[in-house]
């Protein structure tokens, strides 16, 4: 029983993750390296730049070419941190490294000396690495899934629970939550984290309560359970920040990871119902009639 | 030989108490690896993991 739910898992989670790598490669990590330009772009500091802002603020500042916001005495950097100068109002100076040092931006710190992998071969590497345990975690749930139900399932089940899988963990946390280009503006990461996984868990408990409820009002009760995280609604971004990238480069972002996320989840479905099947033939009895010639 | 082959049907029906173990194991161990992958804080698991991240969807940064 848990081998064939482990085998089904990893098998089905082994292609899936194959084919989002491809997807990934191919047209995810070209928008990923595009924004990370953009990123690079942002917080290299030059030369002060005297400038004026619509409002009719003008200043100088040595992170001239850091896209921000004036009002008055608070404004807003690319990178999505925004601040407030207690005595400062119109034609302050400041320096990009001076406000880096004198504010903490909560959410974390990246460690630029921390180990990240090599561009090229080796973060290709890795990326695969992270999408093949990543499916093959999603395939343990469902085939975990699989299990509770315990009947058989054949391949157009198995697309159905792959497009629930989507559901739950790709489309329904998108809606509040879309996927983020490096250097988004986004709201407290530990939050964002939880709303991700509680609107993921509501998901799944309100789709297999619509699917599998006996009556009108259990399958009520699962609507309203789908829809409860999205009333209480998703952490926000700080008022006004935005992104480094451009938000063109940001909407096709978002495009291409939930087809990216489609793939995986019709992939994963169709493998885990046929590894599911196959495992469950091998287990079949065969009757042989005793006075058989 | 007369053989009647029953497909796609497990051999005895499995008791509730045991799906429910297996489900439980293999579901806890799922979750596991998509906290790991996806959700761990710690530097060194971001920057491995940073682009699927991005690419799931999951919240990053």
């Amino acid at each position: 029983m848990l081998q064939r739910l482990l085998l089904t898992g990893l098998l089905s989670g082994a292609v899936a993750g194959v084919v989002l790598t491809l997807v990934h490669l191919t047209m995810l990590q070209p928008l990923i390296a595009e924004a990370e330009y953009y990123e690079e772009q942002g917080s290299a500091p030059v030369a002060g730049v005297q400038h004026t802002h619509p409002g009719g603020i003008s200043h100088m500042h040595s992170g001239g070419n850091i896209p921000h916001l004036h009002e008055q005495n608070f404004h807003i950097h690319a990178e999505g941190t925004a601040h407030v100068h207690a005595g400062a109002t119109i034609g302050h100076m400041h320096s990009a490294q001076v406000a880096q040092a004198a504010h903490d931006h909560g959410a974390h710190a990246h460690d630029s000396s921390a180990w990240s992998p090599e561009d090229g071969l080796e973060r290709s590497l890795f990326t695969l690495g992270a999408n093949l345990l990543t499916a093959i975690a999603f395939g343990l749930l469902l085939a975990a899934g699989f299990t509770l139900y315990g009947g058989s399932i054949n391949l157009v089940q198995g697309m159905m629970w792959g497009g629930a899988g989507f559901l739950s963990f790709s489309f329904l946390p998108g809606l509040g939550l879309p996927a983020e280009l490096p250097a988004a503006a986004a709201g407290d990461l530990l939050a964002r984290q939880a709303w991700w996984l509680g609107t993921a868990v509501a998901s799944c408990i309100g789709l297999a309560i619509i699917a599998f409820g006996k009556s009108h009002a259990w399958r009520a009760a699962g609507l309203l359970v789908l829809v409860i995280p999205h009333a209480i609604g998703a952490p926000p971004a700080e008022a006004g920040a935005v992104g480094a990238a451009p938000p063109e480069l940001a909407a096709q972002y978002i495009m291409v990871t939930l087809f990216a996320s489609a793939i995986m989840w019709s992939i994963l479905g169709l493998m885990a119902a046929y590894v599911h099947g196959r495992l469950a033939q091998d287990q079949t009895v065969t009757f042989a009639e005793p006075h058989a010639t | 030989m007369n053989e009647v082959k029953v497909l796609k049907q497990d051999a005895k029906p499995v008791a509730l108490s045991q799906r429910l173990t297996a489900a439980v194991f293999g579901g806890l161990l799922g979750a596991f690896i998509l906290l790991g992958v996806g959700f761990a804080n710690a530097d060194l698991v971001h920057n491995a993991a940073h682009d699927s991240r991005h690419a799931i969807s999951f919240p990053c940064h």
